[in-house]
């Protein structure tokens, strides 16, 4: 059976094609082509990170740490996207661009890596303090990072997995106890950022929106910034 | 309600695989890519014909690329169309819940009340006119009838691809398209009425 004759071409009144004829008005545009098309570009960024994080777990140059755990963070962050769809916000582009050292949190005392990837009973949906709050005092600086990326990194891939998993009563407990672990670490962004999308995925969009605030104000040019803008305004529209 | 084909269904079952942003690294991101290129027009221009508004049609159609990113490895080839148009289908009806714009009513009073929400003759002079008519008249169709119509009379697919990307039987579409039809030109009549008084016999 062959398709009928479109309207456009037949069948439709003067007033009618005009209307039909302006469809192709709108286009999207070459940025928004590029943001998607950088998508696959953050993807492979993140597994150029994860194969150089033992390299610079060991790493002498406390700089080197510090570029690794910014992409290692972006991994979390990408890994997090799902939960950000369940929000019905869109999740934004992953982060293409590296943060500056110099954007970051101070940094925690070092650390003799503890039992952090041990498993653990954990008090579940414990409220913790966001990492992003204004106004938190933070640690002083450590003049060295080696000792607790790989700690970190371990504490925060369980909190992913909880996410990940669909847990987020679970992902709460675990960032909160990297918080207490580690406070001021080298990840403290990407644990309030996965806190965040805890509570997002948990349905309390109020506390998540106000938490994404919250960060937005202490880092507004954190590379997580642009996504959680739309989390940030997500409670404005129930 | 449209039959929103489940994406679910167009990507392979692998319950041991990793996590697409960790198998990233081994498949090369030409894929991907191609998808982009050759897809993201359609379903931006979708978005929009599915009621989601210019200002956001951007991250609506990132949104929709993003979840095909993360399942990327597991769309089955050839279905990549489908499963973008499937993805976009639930994005944008998150997009209009967001927006409280939801417009899925059929019946005579709920297109009246829709028309009559039509811009008047002043109002249009700060829109692109056309484009935004037209918007208004989409609106006021059900979304299923309206899926139909922006496929076949706007993006110009066959009924039998609508078919497959729906997963309709090509009757439904068909009968769809002639319902959408006739809605499109109740609608039309009315706003021409309206934003030209006297341009009706």
């Amino acid at each position: 059976m062959s398709d009928p004759t479109r309207l456009l071409s037949e069948g439709a009144s003067e007033f009618e094609q005009e209307l039909l004829g302006s469809w192709h008005d709108e286009q999207p545009s070459d940025r928004a082509r590029r943001r998607a098309l950088a998508l696959a570009g953050a993807g492979a960024a993140v597994t150029v990170t994860a194969s150089t994080t033992a390299t610079a777990a060991v790493a002498p140059k406390a700089t080197l740490a510090v570029v690794t755990a910014k992409w290692l963070g972006m991994g979390v962050l990408a890994g997090l996207a799902t939960s950000a769809v369940a929000l019905e916000v869109a999740p934004g582009a992953p982060v293409t661009t590296r943060e500056t050292t110099s954007e970051r949190a101070p940094t925690p005392p070092v650390r003799a890596p503890g039992p952090v990837a041990a498993p653990m009973p954990l008090k579940l949906a414990e409220p913790a303090p966001s990492a992003a709050s204004p106004g938190t005092p933070r640690p002083v600086p450590a003049p060295t990072l080696h000792g607790t990326l790989g700690p970190e990194t371990a504490a925060l891939d369980q909190a992913r997995g909880a996410l990940k998993a669909g847990d987020p009563a679970k992902t709460l407990g675990l960032v909160a106890r990297y918080q207490r672990e580690f406070p001021g670490g080298v990840l403290a962004q990407e644990a309030a950022v996965l806190r965040i999308d805890a509570l997002a995925q948990q349905g309390n969009r109020r506390a998540a929106a106000a938490e994404a605030r919250r960060f937005l104000n202490a880092h507004p040019h954190s590379p997580h910034a642009e996504r959680l803008q739309i989390l940030a305004g997500a409670s404005t529209n129930p | 309600m449209v039959a929103i084909s489940s994406s679910a269904a167009l990507v392979r079952r692998e319950p041991n695989s990793p996590p697409a942003s960790e198998r990233r690294g081994r498949a090369p991101d030409v894929r991907f890519s191609a998808l982009v290129d050759g897809q993201f027009d359609f379903i931006w221009r979708s978005l929009r014909g599915l009621g989601v508004p210019a200002h956001s049609a951007d991250d609506a159609a990132q949104e929709v690329f993003w979840i095909a990113c993360q399942k990327l490895d597991a769309i089955v080839p050839g279905s990549e169309k489908s499963f973008l148009f499937s993805t976009a289908l639930g994005v944008a009806a998150n997009r209009r819940r967001a927006v409280a714009r939801s417009r899925e009513t059929a019946d005579t009073a709920a297109l009246d009340a829709l028309v009559d929400d039509a811009p008047n003759p002043e109002e249009l002079s700060s829109l692109r006119q056309a484009r935004a008519l037209l918007d208004h008249v989409l609106d006021a169709m059900p979304l299923e009838l309206r899926t139909v119509f922006v496929l076949f009379e706007l993006e110009e697919l066959t009924t039998s691809e609508i078919a497959s990307l729906l997963e309709l039987a090509p009757g439904t579409v068909s009968s769809r398209l002639r319902r959408a039809r006739e809605a499109f030109h109740a609608i039309t009549r009315r706003v021409r009425a309206r934003v030209q008084p006297g341009g009706l016999p």
